[in-house]
This record gives structure tokens, sequence and C-alpha cells, in this order.
């Protein structure tokens, strides 16, 4: 899975980074560097979120595209240039679900499913597993995107802090509440599945 | 927003697909499109800057041969009766020869509009006997008439026996000058016309079209609509106000 490059650069690196930026405020065929840097990233955080692999291709262009309108009111102040990427890329995702009418999609893979299950200590047999899948249906979207984030792309509290424009402790409580809503989603359809058996 | 779907191991794409539907020229296009669009380009300029000056100026041409009677008014508000070369001495306010042209032109009462002071210059202008007693003034539209309430049948001045349309300058310019019937004599008048760009008001005593206006006029070279207003004449001792005309004078 997908993790922000920014936190394991160097400062040269990064420094290298903000002269691109630079150079792009004056030039913006200067902007390539980045583009080529961030686009894979960018465009995986979109599909993540969507069914159609074409859409998400288009929506990456709008990011990129609106990133390089917007590149005059970018200022390095903690924030790293791809946090900035994806609350663009947030942003024009949902602005894409209004426009197409199209919808909010969760993909995960087998493995992510008994990670979660693991943690949750129970056993990662096969109807547990399929139990989780149908809880994940019945998240909300807010929480969803904080497990996601968290626990299918392995990202910082820091840097969902960044993306969603919150600070990190808030992060990480948001974080914490959520993954236990899934939890107490998934014990209560369990109690009520052996109940039934029984 | 709820969530509608989840997708259990869907197919990963590899880096290298993604890589391929990179495409920062397609890119840098649509920055193009989107920062330089037709209004900002300077051939839009050019276009749309040649097409309002040919506006501008196509719309005061026609404004130019639609309305030359508020042109008139405006210049003679503003200098020519200052300027005019053969002007009589002006006797009379800039306002009253205003609100009288304007009126003229509208073919209002004129009778309504005349001021004591206007009246008392008139009379003493023609010789006419100055009290202060408004049954002098005898005013006359287009086919009707009134002194204190009387109401006589009036009719037109003339020029070559015309009083509108068309007329060579020969017949205008004629030594008879404006006639009446034969008890009204055309004391003063006031006479508007275009010297190349510029228009001309001028107020004349007795009925002849002057010399220098003509000559004026000849200069130009071009046919012209002509307004003579303000027309004043004296019959049986009293002053009579009578009615505008206008011609199309050719050469």
């Amino acid at each position: 899975m997908t993790v922000n490059p920014m936190y394991h650069q160097t400062n040269q690196r990064i420094e290298e980074e903000l002269d691109w930026i630079q150079r792009a405020k004056r030039d913006p065929e200067s902007f390539g560097p980045l583009y080529k840097k961030y686009h894979e990233q960018i465009f995986r955080y979109i599909y993540q979120r969507m069914d159609d692999e074409e859409t998400a291709f288009d929506v990456t262009s709008q990011v990129f595209l609106k990133a390089l309108n917007n590149l005059h009111r970018y200022e390095y102040r903690g924030v790293p240039f791809s946090s900035w990427l994806y609350r663009i890329a947030k942003s024009e995702l949902y602005q894409s679900f209004r426009d197409r009418k199209s919808q909010r999609t969760v993909n995960i893979d087998s493995y992510q499913l008994y990670d979660l299950i693991d943690d949750f200590e129970d056993d990662d047999k096969e109807i547990n597993r399929n139990r989780l899948f149908e809880c994940l249906k019945l998240m909300k979207e807010k929480d969803m995107q904080l497990i996601e984030m968290r626990f299918f792309e392995k990202r910082s509290f820091r840097e969902i802090g960044e993306i969603l424009e919150i600070t990190e402790n808030n992060a990480k409580v948001r974080a914490f509440r959520s993954i236990e809503k899934l939890k107490e989603l998934f014990y209560t359809t369990k109690i009520k599945y052996e109940d039934q058996k029984s | 927003m709820k969530i509608k779907k989840v997708n259990l191991d869907r197919k990963p794409l590899d880096t290298a697909y993604v890589q391929q539907k990179q495409d920062f020229q397609q890119l840098m296009s649509m920055y193009r499109k989107v920062n330089n669009p037709v209004w900002k380009q300077p051939l839009f300029y050019g276009v749309i800057g040649f097409a309002s000056v040919a506006a501008v100026v196509v719309s005061s041409l026609i404004d130019f041969n639609s309305k030359p009677i508020e042109n008139n008014i405006t210049l003679l508000q503003k200098e020519e009766i200052e300027n005019s070369s053969v002007i009589i001495k002006p006797k009379i306010d800039k306002y009253s020869v205003q609100q009288l042209n304007e009126d003229s032109i509208k073919n209002r009462s004129q009778l309504d509009y005349l001021t004591d002071e206007r009246r008392t210059q008139i009379k003493s202008d023609n010789g006419v006997d100055t009290d202060d007693n408004s049954s002098h003034l005898i005013f006359i539209d287009d086919s009707v008439s009134r002194i204190d309430g009387l109401k006589l049948k009036a009719s037109f001045p003339t020029i070559s026996g015309s009083s509108h349309g068309n007329l060579k300058a020969s017949e205008f310019c004629a030594v008879e000058g404006i006639e009446m019937d034969l008890e009204t004599e055309v004391s003063s008048f006031n006479i508007l016309y275009s010297v190349g760009l510029h228009q001309k008001n001028v107020q004349v005593k007795g009925n002849r079209i002057p010399g220098e206006v003509c000559r004026d006029m000849e200069k130009s070279g071009y046919e012209q609509m002509v307004f003579i207003t303000d027309i004043f004449g004296v019959k049986n001792g009293e002053l009579v106000y009578l009615p505008s005309l206008n011609f199309w004078v050719t050469w």
C-alpha cells in the first residue's frame, strides 16, 4: 500500500522539492518533476475510493491541474507538498461523486481484513472475515476514511491530520473511535449470529 | 455520504501501467487552455477592438444623420450664438433663445413659455409699443392662432412659395426672402445651418436670407437641412410669432 514518501525523505530531498515548487511558481513547465513524483500515489489514493479506473485517471488530472493553478498559494509551513495534494485530491474526489453521481467505494484486500481481525484479537476464520466484510459496508464514510488511511494505507497520524486538516491528536482520537465503532458492530453481529444459531 | 460498495481483492494496477498513463504535456495544454481563454488572446482583442471602433464610428454617423435637431440645440446652447459671423447683436438672453428653439422644434404652444421680459424685448426689437399688455403678442401654430382667446386661421410663411421640403439654393437665397401674406411682414428669424462639421445659428433682422449664410452653405458644398425658427412678423402693427420652417437645400 502507498505510503507518503515525504516522511521518509532526507532534508536534502525536501529542499530539492521546495526548489522545484519555487521554479514551478515562476514557470509552470517546471512542474514536471513534481507531477512525475506524485502522480502515482495521488492516482492510487483516488482509485482506492472509486470503482472506475478511467474516472480515477481523469480526477487525478484535475487534481494536478488545480494544484498547478493554485501553486502560487502554496507556502511551506510544515505541511508537506504531498499532503497539500491529498487535500486537493479529497476535494476533487467528492466533487466527482457529486458531478457524476457515482458511488463512494471501498477497496480492500483479504490480508487487510485478517490484520483487522487480528487487531480485534479474534480468530481469523473465514466466517469472521465475511462478517467483518459485511460490517464495513455499514460504516459511515467519515469513519471509513479514517480506517482506510490508518489501517489499510498505513499512514501516520500526523499525515492523516494534515490531509483531513485536523491535529495529529485529533486524528488519533478519531481513528481510535472509528475502529471501536467497527469493533462494536462486528461483535454485535457476531452475537446475533450465535444467538440465531443456538 | 454513504458507502455503496465494498470490493474485496480487486485486481491491483501495476506501477508501470499507472506511469504509462502519466501525460504531463496534456496537463500543460489543459493548463494553458484554462489560463489563456479566448478573451485573453491578442487576436481576440484585435477583432473586438476593430469591431468596437467600427461600432462607435457607425453609431456616431447614424446619430449625426438622424438627430440634427438635438445637435443643433446643443451647439446653440454652447457657443454658436457668440461665434456666428453674421449675427445681428442678439438682444435676447440665451435662456430665452434656447427655450424658444426647443419649443418651436417640438411644436408646442410657445406662448406659454414667453416670459414678460422676453415679450418686452421682442416688442422693443421690432419697434412695437412696449406696454405690458400680452394681447399684442399673437401666437400662431400650424393650424390655429389665438389672440387673447380669439382663434384665427393662420398660414405658414414661405420661401419661394415653399414652406418645407426640397429647395434649390437659388430659390432659398432669393431676394424675396421669407414671405407671409400681404398684411404680415417678417421682421426677424433664426437660421440654423451647417458649415463643414460645425453648426451655425444666426439671428437675422429682416426677411432675407443673408448673403453670408448663402456663401457659407455654398462653401460647404453639400446638401443640408436648414432650420428657420423664431420667425417674428408684424401684422397691422402687432408682433406675430410665426411657425418654424425647415428645408432640404440642394445645390
